[in-house]
């Protein structure tokens, strides 16, 4: 898994590249969120447009995430979301938790 | 008569026979002791005494060391320390270690105060003199064998080295069998731990399941590794009522497994008091919130049976939609909510079916659509309810064969990824 981050105005956008399924990745992606909140940024996008493959460890990966963030009042979206992503979402009701987007531009503007 | 030349040059003659008989009678001694133990600890233990009697020292030492190619030397594990005599002060030793390991030359040290290299640390210790070599195996540094002060103010010559180079070649493979037979040991210990979890948990899942009456009911588990993730279990509550529990732990292995048992036992314990689907779910999830990490969830249906009123009151936590033959036509239950151990208070909400006769619920893991062949295909949710229509006149356990075998067909003996978990229920 590699990650790109990028600050826009007071939004981090975080991309993901590769695979989420594992607790290599859970890991790391926890470290890029607390990355972002030690710069004082409350607000992250997620793109996933670049996550080939995910499994039931990486939905929780992205759970953690949101987890840490809501705990700092912080919050997190979710943008490019695929269609494997958007059926799992589906499945699992946690389209409920997770504002997605169509795109990052767009999940910055609801952030903003 | 010998002339005075004879007599020192027999006499020099007979101190190296001498000598070389002595070096031989050590090895020949570590040897023979060696080769009667395969205990790693025993072999160094004989070497370093053996080496301490016959090179007259005060100390001796033998560092055991795993050099990776994938990490930095300066990264290297010392594995193991076996000293005779006091122990070697930790950073002689490191700094020892370090030198062989960039080196992997001898070192003979006879002035340790005076000796650029090491100098810093004569001073906090009370050595003089050393003598060192690598243990090479497959031109790899297995450990480093040294030797601290001769006695009767002696020093460390060449035939000292040349002997103890002998040794450490010697013994090297010796060690290094005795070092990978014993994590051998270990890795058997844990396949064997394993095992025993597995059977463990094998045992939570019901080993036989409840007599409904009216009803057919079959189900299986099939864990993809010795420990699995999935769980199902089927209670009586009354004789009207009948719990059904079924979830799938995110990850494999031991940690899903202990999760696993801990929502069996709060399951069990919450179904005594209540039946509400909705209201146990949410109390397990905010319990299961309070003991586990944030990335780990449970997908979790919980469901009661009521017999006289033939009705299926269900709560799907964000599982798998359940599939409902009605009539012949295919359906699936509703969601319920997210699933547990995510949030911790989360209000979820239940729903309720009729059964009729011939009615037909499927309850499935996703290790059953996602099962893939060869080509990474899956098994599919349509091709799945395909095959429950299809068979929908079999009874229940013949169904849940038919099933099995559709998957076994279509993934070919492709190593199975997930855990397969299915309960069908069947009204007669």
């Amino acid at each position: 898994m590699r990650f790109k981050d990028k600050i826009k105005g007071d939004v981090g956008i975080l991309t993901l590249k590769g695979k989420l399924m594992g607790m290599p990745e859970t890991e790391e992606l926890q470290g890029e969120i607390k990355a972002m909140l030690g710069q004082k940024i409350k607000k992250v996008v997620l793109d996933l447009s670049g996550v080939s493959w995910i499994n039931s460890l990486g939905i929780g990966a992205i759970m953690a995430a949101h987890t840490t963030m809501v705990n700092k009042e912080g919050k997190l979206c979710l943008a490019n979301v695929s269609e494997k992503i958007h059926n799992i979402l589906i499945i699992t009701q946690l389209q409920k938790i997770f504002c997605t987007f169509e795109s990052v531009d767009e999940a910055i503007k609801s952030l903003s | 008569m010998i002339d005075e030349k004879e007599y020192i040059r027999l006499k020099e003659d007979y101190e190296r026979l001498k000598t070389a008989v002595n070096e031989l009678a050590i090895l020949n001694e570590i040897a023979t002791t060696i080769s009667s133990t395969i205990e790693l600890d025993k072999i160094v233990e004989i070497i370093v005494k053996k080496c301490i009697r016959h090179f007259n020292v005060e100390q001796g030492n033998i560092s055991l060391i795993k050099e990776s190619e994938m990490v930095k030397p300066l990264q290297t594990m010392v594995r193991e320390y076996d000293s005779v005599t006091g122990q070697i002060p930790f950073r002689l030793d490191q700094q020892l270690i370090g030198w062989m390991l960039t080196k992997k030359e001898p070192l003979i040290i006879n002035d340790l105060a005076n000796d650029q290299r090491f100098s810093s640390l004569a001073s906090e210790t009370s050595y003089n003199s050393l003598i060192a070599v690598a243990m090479m195996y497959k031109s790899k540094l297995v450990g480093v064998l040294s030797l601290y002060n001769k006695r009767n103010k002696e020093e460390f010559d060449k035939n000292d080295l040349r002997l103890l180079t002998i040794i450490a070649t010697e013994s090297s493979q010796v060690i290094e069998n005795a070092r990978l037979l014993e994590e051998e040991k270990d890795l058997m210990s844990v396949k064997e731990e394993l095992r025993i979890s597995g059977q463990i948990q094998k045992r939570l899942l019901p080993e036989k399941l409840p007599e409904i009456p009216g009803y057919q009911i079959a189900a299986t588990n099939i864990p993809a590794k010795e420990v699995g993730g999935d769980y199902y279990d089927v209670i009586y509550l009354s004789d009207t009522k009948y719990a059904f529990c079924f979830g799938d732990v995110s990850g494999k292995g031991i940690p899903a497994g202990l999760l696993m048992s801990n929502l069996q036992a709060t399951m069990r314990s919450l179904l005594l008091s209540q039946d509400d689907p909705a209201l146990i779910v949410k109390k397990a999830n905010t319990l299961l919130h309070a003991s586990t990490t944030s990335e780990k969830y449970i997908t979790f249906i919980l469901a009661i049976l009521d017999i006289t009123e033939n009705t299926f009151t269900y709560c799907n936590a964000g599982h798998d939609k359940p599939i409902h033959i009605k009539d012949s036509k295919c359906e699936q239950l509703l969601p319920g909510g997210i699933p547990l151990g995510f949030l911790s208070d989360f209000n979820y909400s239940s729903s309720s079916t009729t059964l009729l006769t011939k009615d037909i619920i499927i309850i499935y893991t996703d290790g059953v659509t996602e099962a893939m062949n060869s080509k990474e295909e899956e098994f599919g949710l349509e091709n799945f309810k395909n095959i429950i229509c299809e068979n929908r006149v079999s009874t229940a356990p013949e169904l849940l064969n038919k099933v099995l075998n559709a998957i076994n067909k279509h993934t070919k003996g492709t190593p199975q990824m997930d855990d397969i978990t299915l309960v069908i229920l069947k009204k007669e």
